[in-house]
Protein backbone atom coordinates (compact mmCIF):
# COMPACT_ATOMS: atom_id res chain seq x y z
CA UNK A 1 0.00 0.00 0.00
CA UNK A 2 2.98 2.81 1.12
CA UNK A 3 4.30 1.94 -2.25
CA UNK A 4 0.82 2.92 -3.91
CA UNK A 5 1.15 6.18 -2.17
CA UNK A 6 4.65 6.19 -3.17
CA UNK A 7 4.42 6.05 -6.62
CA UNK A 8 1.51 8.37 -6.49
CA UNK A 9 3.26 11.20 -4.80
CA UNK A 10 6.10 10.53 -7.41
CA UNK A 11 3.64 10.70 -10.19
CA UNK A 12 2.40 13.97 -8.55
CA UNK A 13 5.81 15.69 -8.71
CA UNK A 14 6.93 14.30 -12.26
CA UNK A 15 3.42 15.68 -13.76
CA UNK A 16 3.61 19.28 -11.59
CA UNK A 17 6.90 19.85 -13.27
CA UNK A 18 6.12 18.28 -16.58
CA UNK A 19 3.15 21.16 -16.92
CA UNK A 20 4.79 23.50 -15.27
CA UNK A 21 7.42 23.43 -18.04
CA UNK A 22 5.00 23.00 -20.66
CA UNK A 23 2.87 26.22 -19.63
CA UNK A 24 6.29 28.23 -19.56
CA UNK A 25 7.52 27.05 -22.83
CA UNK A 26 4.76 26.73 -25.28
CA UNK A 27 2.27 29.29 -26.42
CA UNK A 28 -1.17 29.40 -26.06
CA UNK A 29 -2.27 30.63 -29.10
CA UNK A 30 -0.05 29.77 -32.46
CA UNK A 31 1.10 32.62 -33.98
CA UNK A 32 -1.15 34.64 -36.80
CA UNK A 33 -0.77 32.43 -39.95
CA UNK A 34 1.55 34.48 -42.92
CA UNK A 35 0.36 34.22 -46.55
CA UNK A 36 2.64 32.23 -48.52
CA UNK A 37 6.21 33.33 -49.86
CA UNK A 38 5.45 33.52 -53.86
CA UNK A 39 7.96 31.71 -55.79
CA UNK A 40 10.73 33.45 -56.72
CA UNK A 41 10.41 36.68 -54.77
CA UNK A 42 10.74 36.35 -50.97
CA UNK A 43 7.76 38.67 -49.45
CA UNK A 44 6.73 40.20 -52.57
CA UNK A 45 3.24 38.70 -54.63
CA UNK A 46 4.00 38.03 -58.23
CA UNK A 47 2.93 41.72 -60.01
CA UNK A 48 -1.07 41.76 -59.30
CA UNK A 49 -2.94 43.33 -61.57
CA UNK A 50 -3.30 47.14 -60.27
CA UNK A 51 0.28 46.40 -58.58
CA UNK A 52 1.32 49.42 -60.53
CA UNK A 53 -0.35 52.76 -59.55
CA UNK A 54 -1.33 53.46 -63.48
CA UNK A 55 -2.46 50.16 -64.38
CA UNK A 56 -5.85 49.19 -63.65
CA UNK A 57 -6.48 45.81 -62.32
CA UNK A 58 -8.40 43.54 -64.24
CA UNK A 59 -11.77 44.92 -64.79
CA UNK A 60 -14.83 42.03 -63.85
CA UNK A 61 -16.37 40.22 -66.54
CA UNK A 62 -19.84 41.68 -66.92
CA UNK A 63 -21.74 38.27 -67.21
CA UNK A 64 -20.10 37.28 -64.10
CA UNK A 65 -21.43 40.18 -62.30
CA UNK A 66 -24.93 39.84 -63.60
CA UNK A 67 -25.22 36.45 -63.14
CA UNK A 68 -24.56 37.50 -59.51
CA UNK A 69 -26.43 40.29 -59.46
CA UNK A 70 -23.76 43.14 -58.83
CA UNK A 71 -23.28 46.33 -60.81
CA UNK A 72 -20.17 46.73 -61.86
CA UNK A 73 -19.97 50.51 -62.30
CA UNK A 74 -17.85 51.95 -59.65
CA UNK A 75 -19.38 53.29 -56.05
CA UNK A 76 -19.97 56.94 -54.98
CA UNK A 77 -18.36 57.91 -52.03
CA UNK A 78 -19.37 56.75 -49.30
CA UNK A 79 -17.57 56.13 -45.98
CA UNK A 80 -17.55 52.29 -45.15
CA UNK A 81 -19.14 51.07 -42.28
CA UNK A 82 -18.76 46.93 -41.79
CA UNK A 83 -16.51 44.70 -43.27
CA UNK A 84 -17.76 41.00 -43.87
CA UNK A 85 -15.29 38.33 -44.99
CA UNK A 86 -17.07 34.80 -44.84
CA UNK A 87 -13.95 32.94 -45.63
CA UNK A 88 -12.24 33.77 -42.41
CA UNK A 89 -15.69 33.94 -40.77
CA UNK A 90 -14.84 38.05 -40.09
CA UNK A 91 -17.47 40.17 -39.56
CA UNK A 92 -16.76 44.00 -38.03
CA UNK A 93 -17.39 47.71 -37.99
CA UNK A 94 -15.28 49.82 -39.99
CA UNK A 95 -14.21 53.46 -38.24
CA UNK A 96 -12.73 56.56 -40.18
CA UNK A 97 -9.65 57.29 -38.80
CA UNK A 98 -6.62 59.80 -40.28
CA UNK A 99 -2.96 60.34 -39.45
CA UNK A 100 -1.47 60.91 -35.93
CA UNK A 101 0.47 64.37 -35.53
CA UNK A 102 3.56 62.02 -36.56
CA UNK A 103 2.19 61.33 -39.73
CA UNK A 104 1.83 57.82 -39.15
CA UNK A 105 -1.36 56.30 -39.75
CA UNK A 106 -3.62 55.67 -37.53
CA UNK A 107 -5.29 52.30 -36.55
CA UNK A 108 -8.03 51.10 -33.65
CA UNK A 109 -7.35 51.42 -30.21
CA UNK A 110 -5.74 48.41 -28.79
CA UNK A 111 -8.68 48.14 -26.25
CA UNK A 112 -10.65 47.60 -29.63
CA UNK A 113 -9.47 44.40 -31.05
CA UNK A 114 -12.32 43.84 -33.09
CA UNK A 115 -12.38 47.04 -34.47
CA UNK A 116 -10.99 48.08 -38.24
CA UNK A 117 -10.27 51.69 -39.29
CA UNK A 118 -10.67 52.95 -43.06
CA UNK A 119 -7.18 55.12 -44.10
CA UNK A 120 -10.01 58.38 -44.37
CA UNK A 121 -7.14 60.59 -46.62
CA UNK A 122 -7.72 57.80 -49.50
CA UNK A 123 -10.25 56.78 -51.13
CA UNK A 124 -13.54 54.91 -50.19
CA UNK A 125 -14.00 51.22 -50.86
CA UNK A 126 -15.49 50.87 -54.91
CA UNK A 127 -14.70 54.21 -55.29
CA UNK A 128 -11.44 54.80 -57.65
CA UNK A 129 -8.03 54.15 -56.02
CA UNK A 130 -6.97 52.19 -53.68
CA UNK A 131 -9.20 52.31 -49.82
CA UNK A 132 -7.21 51.13 -47.20
CA UNK A 133 -8.62 48.81 -43.94
CA UNK A 134 -6.26 48.14 -40.98
CA UNK A 135 -7.21 45.76 -38.03
CA UNK A 136 -5.04 44.01 -35.38
CA UNK A 137 -3.79 40.58 -35.26
CA UNK A 138 -3.88 40.21 -32.04
CA UNK A 139 -4.13 42.00 -28.26
CA UNK A 140 -3.26 40.71 -24.59
CA UNK A 141 -6.90 41.20 -23.51
CA UNK A 142 -8.79 38.65 -25.93
CA UNK A 143 -5.89 36.79 -27.98
CA UNK A 144 -6.30 36.32 -31.65
CA UNK A 145 -7.90 40.10 -32.71
CA UNK A 146 -10.44 40.93 -36.22
CA UNK A 147 -7.45 40.10 -38.62
CA UNK A 148 -5.77 37.66 -37.06
CA UNK A 149 -7.09 34.69 -39.94
CA UNK A 150 -5.96 37.34 -42.60
CA UNK A 151 -2.94 35.77 -43.67
CA UNK A 152 -5.19 32.54 -44.47
CA UNK A 153 -6.81 34.86 -47.31
CA UNK A 154 -6.07 33.62 -51.40
CA UNK A 155 -6.98 35.34 -54.30
CA UNK A 156 -10.28 34.42 -55.75
CA UNK A 157 -11.58 34.93 -51.52
CA UNK A 158 -14.36 37.78 -51.45
CA UNK A 159 -14.27 40.36 -49.22
CA UNK A 160 -17.87 42.35 -48.63
CA UNK A 161 -17.56 46.16 -47.11
CA UNK A 162 -21.02 47.97 -46.41
CA UNK A 163 -20.74 51.67 -46.97
CA UNK A 164 -23.27 54.16 -45.18
CA UNK A 165 -25.23 54.99 -48.33
CA UNK A 166 -26.11 51.11 -47.39
CA UNK A 167 -24.71 49.92 -50.43
CA UNK A 168 -22.32 46.40 -50.96
CA UNK A 169 -19.23 46.85 -52.41
CA UNK A 170 -17.58 43.22 -53.40
CA UNK A 171 -14.47 42.48 -53.86
CA UNK A 172 -12.31 39.77 -54.55
CA UNK A 173 -8.54 38.92 -53.43
CA UNK A 174 -6.00 39.00 -56.24
CA UNK A 175 -2.87 38.82 -54.11
CA UNK A 176 -1.62 38.63 -50.61
CA UNK A 177 1.73 39.28 -49.22
CA UNK A 178 3.87 39.57 -45.83
CA UNK A 179 6.57 42.37 -45.87
CA UNK A 180 9.27 43.24 -43.45
CA UNK A 181 8.32 46.47 -41.92
CA UNK A 182 11.65 48.36 -43.26
CA UNK A 183 10.15 47.57 -46.55
CA UNK A 184 6.95 48.09 -46.62
CA UNK A 185 5.57 48.55 -50.18
CA UNK A 186 3.75 52.04 -48.85
CA UNK A 187 3.31 53.44 -52.36
CA UNK A 188 2.14 50.44 -53.96
CA UNK A 189 -0.41 50.26 -51.26
CA UNK A 190 -1.46 53.76 -51.14
CA UNK A 191 -1.33 54.89 -55.10
CA UNK A 192 -4.02 55.17 -56.83
CA UNK A 193 -5.65 52.79 -58.81
CA UNK A 194 -7.96 53.73 -61.81
CA UNK A 195 -10.23 50.60 -61.50
CA UNK A 196 -11.26 50.28 -57.80
CA UNK A 197 -9.08 48.40 -55.74
CA UNK A 198 -8.81 47.61 -51.69
CA UNK A 199 -6.15 46.81 -49.01
CA UNK A 200 -6.16 44.92 -45.85
CA UNK A 201 -3.23 45.74 -43.52
CA UNK A 202 -2.67 44.11 -40.24
CA UNK A 203 0.76 42.83 -38.30
CA UNK A 204 2.67 39.63 -38.71
CA UNK A 205 6.06 38.10 -39.35
CA UNK A 206 8.47 37.34 -35.97
CA UNK A 207 7.30 39.47 -33.00
CA UNK A 208 10.55 41.49 -31.50
CA UNK A 209 10.13 41.38 -27.58
CA UNK A 210 12.40 44.04 -27.31
CA UNK A 211 10.30 46.59 -29.16
CA UNK A 212 6.81 45.29 -28.75
CA UNK A 213 6.24 44.96 -32.48
CA UNK A 214 5.63 42.57 -34.98
CA UNK A 215 8.30 42.75 -37.46
CA UNK A 216 6.15 42.40 -40.33
CA UNK A 217 2.77 43.41 -41.95
CA UNK A 218 0.40 41.35 -43.93
CA UNK A 219 -1.10 42.99 -46.68
CA UNK A 220 -4.01 41.92 -48.70
CA UNK A 221 -4.22 43.11 -52.02
CA UNK A 222 -8.21 43.03 -53.72
CA UNK A 223 -9.69 44.47 -56.36
CA UNK A 224 -13.23 45.71 -57.41
CA UNK A 225 -15.88 43.03 -58.34
CA UNK A 226 -19.39 45.15 -58.22
CA UNK A 227 -21.61 46.25 -56.12
CA UNK A 228 -25.40 45.51 -54.71
CA UNK A 229 -27.93 47.18 -52.74
CA UNK A 230 -28.45 44.09 -50.34
CA UNK A 231 -26.44 43.94 -46.94
CA UNK A 232 -23.17 41.81 -46.53
CA UNK A 233 -23.63 38.14 -46.32
CA UNK B 1 0.50 89.37 -76.73
CA UNK B 2 0.69 86.31 -74.15
CA UNK B 3 -2.70 85.76 -72.49
CA UNK B 4 -2.39 84.14 -69.12
CA UNK B 5 -5.17 82.47 -67.42
CA UNK B 6 -5.61 80.03 -64.53
CA UNK B 7 -7.87 77.66 -64.73
CA UNK B 8 -8.20 75.55 -61.09
CA UNK B 9 -9.32 72.11 -61.39
CA UNK B 10 -12.42 72.73 -59.13
CA UNK B 11 -13.92 70.12 -56.97
CA UNK B 12 -16.72 69.46 -58.72
CA UNK B 13 -14.78 68.83 -61.93
CA UNK B 14 -12.00 66.87 -60.08
CA UNK B 15 -15.68 64.68 -58.77
CA UNK B 16 -16.81 64.33 -62.08
CA UNK B 17 -13.74 62.64 -63.48
CA UNK B 18 -13.15 60.52 -60.57
CA UNK B 19 -16.97 59.65 -61.23
CA UNK B 20 -16.01 58.37 -64.78
CA UNK B 21 -12.90 56.56 -63.62
CA UNK B 22 -10.83 56.71 -66.26
CA UNK B 23 -8.67 59.11 -68.52
CA UNK B 24 -11.20 58.96 -71.48
CA UNK B 25 -13.61 60.84 -68.92
CA UNK B 26 -10.65 63.57 -69.18
CA UNK B 27 -11.27 64.70 -72.38
CA UNK B 28 -13.44 67.70 -72.49
CA UNK B 29 -15.58 69.70 -75.23
CA UNK B 30 -13.85 70.36 -77.47
CA UNK B 31 -13.87 73.95 -78.68
CA UNK B 32 -15.04 75.38 -75.54
CA UNK B 33 -13.71 78.36 -74.31
CA UNK B 34 -12.05 78.83 -70.97
CA UNK B 35 -8.55 76.92 -70.94
CA UNK B 36 -8.98 74.20 -68.67
CA UNK B 37 -6.27 71.81 -67.01
CA UNK B 38 -7.47 68.09 -66.02
CA UNK B 39 -5.73 66.92 -63.63
CA UNK B 40 -6.01 63.20 -63.01
CA UNK B 41 -6.05 61.92 -60.19
CA UNK B 42 -6.05 65.08 -58.27
CA UNK B 43 -5.06 64.87 -55.06
CA UNK B 44 -2.45 62.66 -56.15
CA UNK B 45 0.53 61.41 -54.13
CA UNK B 46 4.46 61.08 -54.61
CA UNK B 47 5.00 58.32 -56.64
CA UNK B 48 1.61 57.62 -58.43
CA UNK B 49 1.56 58.46 -62.35
CA UNK B 50 -0.79 61.60 -62.78
CA UNK B 51 -1.97 62.41 -65.77
CA UNK B 52 -2.17 66.35 -67.55
CA UNK B 53 -4.74 67.08 -69.80
CA UNK B 54 -4.89 70.98 -71.08
CA UNK B 55 -7.64 72.39 -73.47
CA UNK B 56 -5.62 75.26 -75.68
CA UNK B 57 -8.50 76.96 -77.25
CA UNK B 58 -8.94 80.58 -76.65
CA UNK B 59 -10.82 82.47 -80.14
CA UNK B 60 -8.39 84.97 -80.32
CA UNK B 61 -5.60 83.04 -80.17
CA UNK B 62 -6.17 80.67 -83.18
CA UNK B 63 -5.22 76.70 -82.65
CA UNK B 64 -2.08 75.30 -80.79
CA UNK B 65 -0.18 72.53 -81.96
CA UNK B 66 1.63 71.87 -79.42
CA UNK B 67 1.83 72.32 -75.61
CA UNK B 68 4.32 71.94 -72.61
CA UNK B 69 4.03 71.00 -69.01
CA UNK B 70 6.28 73.18 -66.64
CA UNK B 71 7.35 70.08 -64.73
CA UNK B 72 10.28 71.82 -62.29
CA UNK B 73 8.13 72.58 -59.74
CA UNK B 74 7.62 68.95 -59.45
CA UNK B 75 10.56 67.72 -59.33
CA UNK B 76 10.42 66.50 -62.92
CA UNK B 77 11.88 67.85 -66.69
CA UNK B 78 11.34 71.93 -67.09
CA UNK B 79 9.93 71.81 -70.50
CA UNK B 80 7.48 68.17 -70.47
CA UNK B 81 6.20 67.80 -74.12
CA UNK B 82 2.77 66.91 -74.53
CA UNK B 83 0.63 64.56 -76.70
CA UNK B 84 -1.67 65.99 -79.21
CA UNK B 85 -5.47 63.57 -79.05
CA UNK B 86 -7.51 63.11 -81.49
CA UNK B 87 -9.49 66.54 -80.42
CA UNK B 88 -7.73 69.69 -81.47
CA UNK B 89 -6.08 72.15 -78.94
CA UNK B 90 -6.16 69.45 -76.24
CA UNK B 91 -3.01 67.84 -74.93
CA UNK B 92 -2.32 65.08 -72.80
CA UNK B 93 0.65 63.75 -70.56
CA UNK B 94 1.26 61.33 -68.21
CA UNK B 95 3.70 62.15 -65.55
CA UNK B 96 5.05 59.89 -62.31
CA UNK B 97 5.11 62.32 -59.45
CA UNK B 98 8.89 62.27 -57.68
CA UNK B 99 8.69 59.94 -54.19
CA UNK B 100 10.13 62.88 -53.00
CA UNK B 101 7.76 65.34 -53.66
CA UNK B 102 6.75 66.98 -50.29
CA UNK B 103 3.03 66.77 -49.43
CA UNK B 104 1.06 70.34 -50.39
CA UNK B 105 -0.40 72.39 -53.48
CA UNK B 106 1.50 72.81 -56.64
CA UNK B 107 0.68 75.08 -59.46
CA UNK B 108 2.58 73.44 -62.52
CA UNK B 109 1.90 75.49 -65.87
CA UNK B 110 1.34 74.73 -69.36
CA UNK B 111 1.78 76.70 -72.52
CA UNK B 112 0.57 76.29 -75.67
CA UNK B 113 1.87 76.58 -79.09
CA UNK B 114 -0.80 79.47 -79.34
CA UNK B 115 0.07 81.73 -77.08
CA UNK B 116 -2.00 80.27 -74.44
CA UNK B 117 -0.86 79.39 -70.75
CA UNK B 118 -2.64 77.94 -68.16
CA UNK B 119 -1.86 76.45 -64.63
CA UNK B 120 -4.32 74.01 -62.31
CA UNK B 121 -4.44 73.00 -58.88
CA UNK B 122 -2.61 69.88 -57.83
CA UNK B 123 -2.56 68.39 -54.54
CA UNK B 124 -0.45 66.00 -53.19
CA UNK B 125 -1.08 64.12 -50.71
CA UNK B 126 1.34 62.33 -48.26
CA UNK B 127 1.99 58.64 -48.50
CA UNK B 128 2.22 57.52 -44.68
CA UNK B 129 5.18 56.30 -44.42
CA UNK B 130 5.57 54.19 -41.81
CA UNK B 131 4.13 50.40 -41.30
CA UNK B 132 1.06 50.16 -39.41
CA UNK B 133 1.68 48.79 -35.49
CA UNK B 134 -1.40 46.73 -35.60
CA UNK B 135 -0.92 43.89 -32.76
CA UNK B 136 0.23 42.94 -29.19
CA UNK B 137 1.84 40.21 -29.87
CA UNK B 138 -0.90 38.47 -27.98
CA UNK B 139 -0.54 35.41 -30.10
CA UNK B 140 3.57 35.33 -30.33
CA UNK B 141 4.05 35.68 -27.19
CA UNK B 142 1.49 34.54 -24.60
CA UNK B 143 2.42 31.39 -22.91
CA UNK B 144 -0.40 28.72 -21.68
CA UNK B 145 0.12 30.21 -18.11
CA UNK B 146 -2.63 28.25 -16.63
CA UNK B 147 -0.85 24.77 -16.82
CA UNK B 148 2.26 26.41 -15.29
CA UNK B 149 -0.40 26.85 -12.31
CA UNK B 150 -1.81 23.45 -12.83
CA UNK B 151 1.40 22.24 -12.89
CA UNK B 152 2.74 23.92 -9.80
CA UNK B 153 -0.12 22.93 -7.95
CA UNK B 154 0.45 19.26 -8.53
CA UNK B 155 3.95 19.88 -7.37
CA UNK B 156 2.72 21.41 -3.86
CA UNK B 157 0.00 18.56 -3.51
CA UNK B 158 3.00 16.23 -4.58
CA UNK B 159 5.01 17.42 -1.85
CA UNK B 160 2.29 18.09 0.72
CA UNK B 161 1.55 13.83 0.12
CA UNK B 162 5.02 13.14 0.07
CA UNK B 163 5.85 14.97 3.44
CA UNK B 164 2.52 12.98 4.72
CA UNK B 165 4.14 9.63 3.64
CA UNK B 166 7.45 10.07 4.73
CA UNK B 167 6.58 11.01 7.92
CA UNK B 168 3.75 8.38 8.86
CA UNK B 169 6.88 5.98 7.20
CA UNK B 170 8.94 6.98 10.06
CA UNK B 171 6.11 7.30 12.50
CA UNK B 172 5.37 3.41 11.45
CA UNK B 173 9.14 2.45 11.87
CA UNK B 174 9.91 3.37 15.36
CA UNK B 175 6.94 1.13 17.12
Amino acid sequence: MPRLVQALVVALLVAGLALAYAGSHTLRWSPPPAPPKWAGRDHHPPRPAGWEADRPADRPDPADAARHGYQVEPMSSSAPVSISIPSIRVRAKVIGLGLTKGGDVQVPPLAHPFLTSWYDRGTTPGAPGAAVLFGHVDSAAVGPAVFYNLGELRPGDLIYITLKDKRTGVFKVYSAALYQKATFPALAIYSYTSWPSLRLITCGGAFDTSTGHYLGNTVVFAQYVGQRAAAAP
Amino acid sequence: MRVVTYAAATAGLAAAILAGGAPAALAGPAGTPGQIVNIFPNPSAPGTSTTFQVNCFLQSSGQATSATLSGSQLGLADQIPMQATSQQNVFITTVVLPTSLAPGTYNPEIDCSNGVSASATLQVNAVPSPAPETGDGATSTTTNGWLTEVGLGLLGVGAVAGGVVLRRHRTGSRT
